[in-house]
């Protein structure tokens, strides 16, 4: 869903082309906002980008890299990628035989329906990827997980000065480039245990963080690539680079807009995220997305009755609007 | 051991093996063809050209470059098929060599091993303690013999020594030739600097056309470019501050038709004046298309520290743009009291004499860091990298790069060829480099690490972020 409208920070023009626009808009988008800004009436800032992280120091311990004793249940091995032909081999392996079925099979929405593998080529050429994660069955691959090199700039600023004084730095932080289940093995329990021995590795490696991709301070569609590991896992948000962008939001209308949205407003110490939960709750994310994050202060709007109670039931304070 | 002549320079060190004739050939489309069938996509070719060109370079032993060649997933059997291509095509021969080169620039002490820097590879390798001894015994260049039988006597006998020696050539710390030359070889200007302000105008449609064809003129004729493949923006802009921030924002809609195609951030560089102008910069980068960065320029050496104070104070007026960086010319130091412009704006520092500040170990860590980036054509022994960066003035004059001092290349009704033929021959001669960059046949190229303050080599440990070239 393309936002209603998005505007170019102009300075003060902004604030009254936002005011002038608002009774046919409920959400607009106002780009590149100056990054030391004084608070602007009906404008809620939101932050440059949104890194999600699990914790390692708090995460829970995997168990030891054992083989089930009853030989049921998958055996995980973790191993740092050291670009040799045959781990090379088992990488390529895992995204034909593994990830490119589940995607095949199973639609997530946001994710393109033709994934194609020249983004891998690239990748594995510039030796992007730092370890590889795989869940066994049967001798067979049913799982795994490329952990990168983590840039805390994201899919959103491709050029740059790095961002020395953030507390994610490429020294303690690994991302989870891809994370992928073959679809006749997925499920919560085989996501939670393959990131417990990924974090486990990267722990006794010295990071601290296992991160997500970078999304920006608005996220309109809530359907992300590896929603599956991200809604399984504990995450902590860190908000990069101040304010990058401001936001006119009228809650009100806003919930009559077919897609689930929402924001992470940075004004003053305390971060927050809002979620507009527009669609039913059966097709809604908002319990596993809200239930995944942690370390932030979450509100809740809906105009529905019934999603209200469904997050009210889940422990999330939930505004009827 | 069986080290990588060039057959184009046999006497130049790092000279590309895969040159610009070699990849218009196809030479790379032939390796790709040999690959499984899912590596055939697109952009394959190029992709794997780009990394190729890194790893295919003179004076690496053969060991080290089948490893490279493996850890980018080319198979040992289609690897040395295409050695012996190139072999056979005359491109390269593999032979002893007589002399050693160590390419080791910086080491510190690493847990239980040492991490070492290397001239001319990207990452930072940790190596134990003892094959680190053995590579302080190469001064530099060296004769084999003489380094070898150095090494029996420190490690105490000729099969260690001859083992370490191999362990080192497979890591690729150590390169073989008969000759260091610097390679006269490159892959073509890898960005464009235009000048865009004419005393106190900007240059008009007529001149931008002229500009835009020679400019799309020039990277016709190289291969990376022609594919759209640049490792840095390959259009950058200067111009004078007043000139620019007076012009209004028309002008830059109007250019950012033009220049979209280019790439997704063209950089401006504006030069910070004696009497600047009452401007946030913000505010007019703002109300700009997003395709353009905002960078400042100040010379430290008229006047430029008050300008860059002025910057600091003038509550962020006139800071460089949210990814923009300021560049600052100085002759030999530049004052401490300019620190705190390192905590606020990402800095890159032009000296035109070795800088010798910044080794207080109680100055900010930032500042002490954009003064060893600076030292990086003397660390790595080699030229500033110019002729990569090459520069066209208002009234269209073709220059090595754009700072003071460059040499002329020629005049844009030229054409781009016959410029090239003058960049060409300018490479030759190892000269081009402006006042503030280095020839790579100077003898500031060919010191030594050792001569780095110790703050320096102190901090290179902690970062380090390897640029191919260091002109602006």
């Amino acid at each position: 869903m393309n936002l209603p409208f998005k505007l170019k920070w102009l300075g003060p023009e902004t604030e009254d082309a936002c005011a002038s626009l608002a009774p046919y808009q409920p959400l607009i988008h106002v780009q590149r906002a100056p990054a030391h800004c004084e608070p602007i009436r009906d404008l809620t800032a939101l932050p440059y980008s949104v890194t999600r992280v699990i914790d390692l120091s708090d995460a829970p311990r995997a168990d030891d890299d054992r083989a089930p004793e009853n030989g049921r249940g998958p055996t995980f091995e973790v191993s740092r990628l050291e670009y040799t032909s045959r781990e090379l081999s088992s990488v390529y392996e895992f995204y034909f035989e593994v990830y490119s079925k589940s995607t095949a099979l199973a639609y997530l929405r946001g994710q393109a329906l033709y994934t194609y593998v020249e983004w891998l080529h690239q990748d594995l050429l510039a030796q992007r990827f730092v370890a590889f994660a795989r869940a066994f069955a049967d001798r067979k691959v049913v799982a795994g997980c490329l952990l990168k090199r983590f840039s805390a700039s994201g899919a959103y600023d491709g050029e740059g000065p790095p961002e020395e004084d953030s507390a994610l730095r490429e020294e303690n932080t690994v991302g989870v480039a891809l994370c992928a289940a073959h679809p006749q093995h997925a499920s919560p329990e085989l996501y939670t245990s393959l990131l417990a021995r990924a974090g486990e590795w990267a722990r006794r490696e010295g990071y601290s963080f296992l991160a997500a991709a970078s999304e920006p301070g608005l996220v309109v569609d809530g359907g992300r690539e590896n929603a599956a590991w991200l809604f399984g896992s504990k995450t902590k948000p860190f908000l990069h680079r101040g304010v990058g962008a401001l936001l006119y939001c009228d809650l009100g209308r806003c919930s009559y807009l077919p897609r689930d949205f929402y924001f992470y407003s940075c004004e003053g110490t305390e971060p927050c995220l809002h979620y507009v939960a527009n669609v039913s709750p059966g097709a809604s994310r908002a319990v596993p997305f809200l239930s995944s994050l942690k370390g932030i202060r979450k509100l809740a709007h809906t105009r529905r009755g019934e999603t209200r109670g469904v997050l009210s039931k889940a422990g999330f304070d939930c505004e009827l609007l | 051991m069986q080290w990588l002549v060039s057959g184009a320079e046999p006497e130049s060190l790092y000279a590309p093996i895969l040159t610009e004739e070699r990849l218009r050939a196809g030479a790379v489309r032939e390796l790709v063809k040999l690959l499984p069938w899912y590596k055939r996509t697109l952009q394959m070719e190029p992709t794997l050209a780009l990394h190729l060109t890194s790893v295919l370079r003179s004076g690496f032993e053969r060991s080290y470059l089948l490893r490279q060649l493996e850890s980018l997933d080319i198979p040992a059997d289609v690897a040395e098929r295409f050695l012996r291509g190139l072999e056979d095509d005359g491109a390269c021969r593999f032979a002893e060599t007589g002399l050693y080169y160590n390419q080791v620039i910086n080491e510190a002490a690493f847990e239980k091993g040492v991490v070492v820097q290397c001239q001319y590879m990207k990452n930072r390798l940790v190596v134990s303690e003892t094959l680190a001894r053995c590579l302080r015994l190469l001064d530099g260049l060296m004769p084999a013999e003489e380094y070898r039988r150095l090494l029996s006597e420190h490690i105490g006998g000729e099969e260690y020594a001859r083992r370490a020696c191999q362990s080192l050539a497979k890591q690729g710390l150590i390169l073989g030739c008969d000759a260091a030359r610097p390679t006269t070889l490159d892959h073509g200007p890898l960005r464009w600097n235009i000048e865009i302000t004419d005393g106190a105008r900007l240059i008009g449609a007529e001149e931008w056309e002229l500009r835009l064809r020679f400019v799309e003129e020039s990277f016709r004729a190289f291969y990376f470019q022609s594919k759209n493949i640049f490792p840095a923006p390959p259009v950058q802009l200067w111009g004078d501050l007043r000139a620019v921030t007076e012009s209004g924002v028309d002008y830059f809609w109007q250019l950012y038709f033009k220049l979209q195609k280019f790439g997704a951030t063209v950089p401006v560089n504006l030069r910070l004046a004696s009497q600047q102008p009452e401007v946030d910069l913000h505010e007019f980068g703002r109300q700009v298309p997003s395709l353009f960065t905002w960078n400042l320029v100040a010379d430290l050496r008229r006047g430029g520290a008050q300008l860059v104070e002025g910057v600091c104070e003038g509550g962020g007026a006139l800071r460089p743009g949210v990814r923009g960086t300021l560049t600052l010319l100085a002759e030999r130091e530049v004052p401490a009291r300019l620190a705190p412009v390192c905590e606020s704006a990402y800095v890159k520092l032009y000296f035109t004499e070795r800088p010798e500040s910044a080794t207080d170990p109680g100055l900010p860590l930032k500042f002490r860091r954009a003064v060893h980036r600076a030292c990086k054509p003397h660390m790595r022994r080699e030229g500033c990298g110019a002729l990569l960066s090459p520069y066209v003035d208002a009234s269209g004059g073709v220059y090595t790069c754009a700072l003071e001092g460059a040499v002329g290349l020629g005049h844009i009704q030229d054409g781009a060829r016959a410029v090239e033929q003058n960049r060409q021959a300018l490479l030759k001669e190892s000269k081009g480099a402006c006042s503030f960059g280095l020839n790579p046949c100077s003898p500031e190229a060919r010191g030594r690490g050792e001569e780095l303050p110790q703050a320096c080599r102190d901090d290179a440990a902690a970062e380090w972020t390897l640029q191919a070239f260091n002109c602006p």
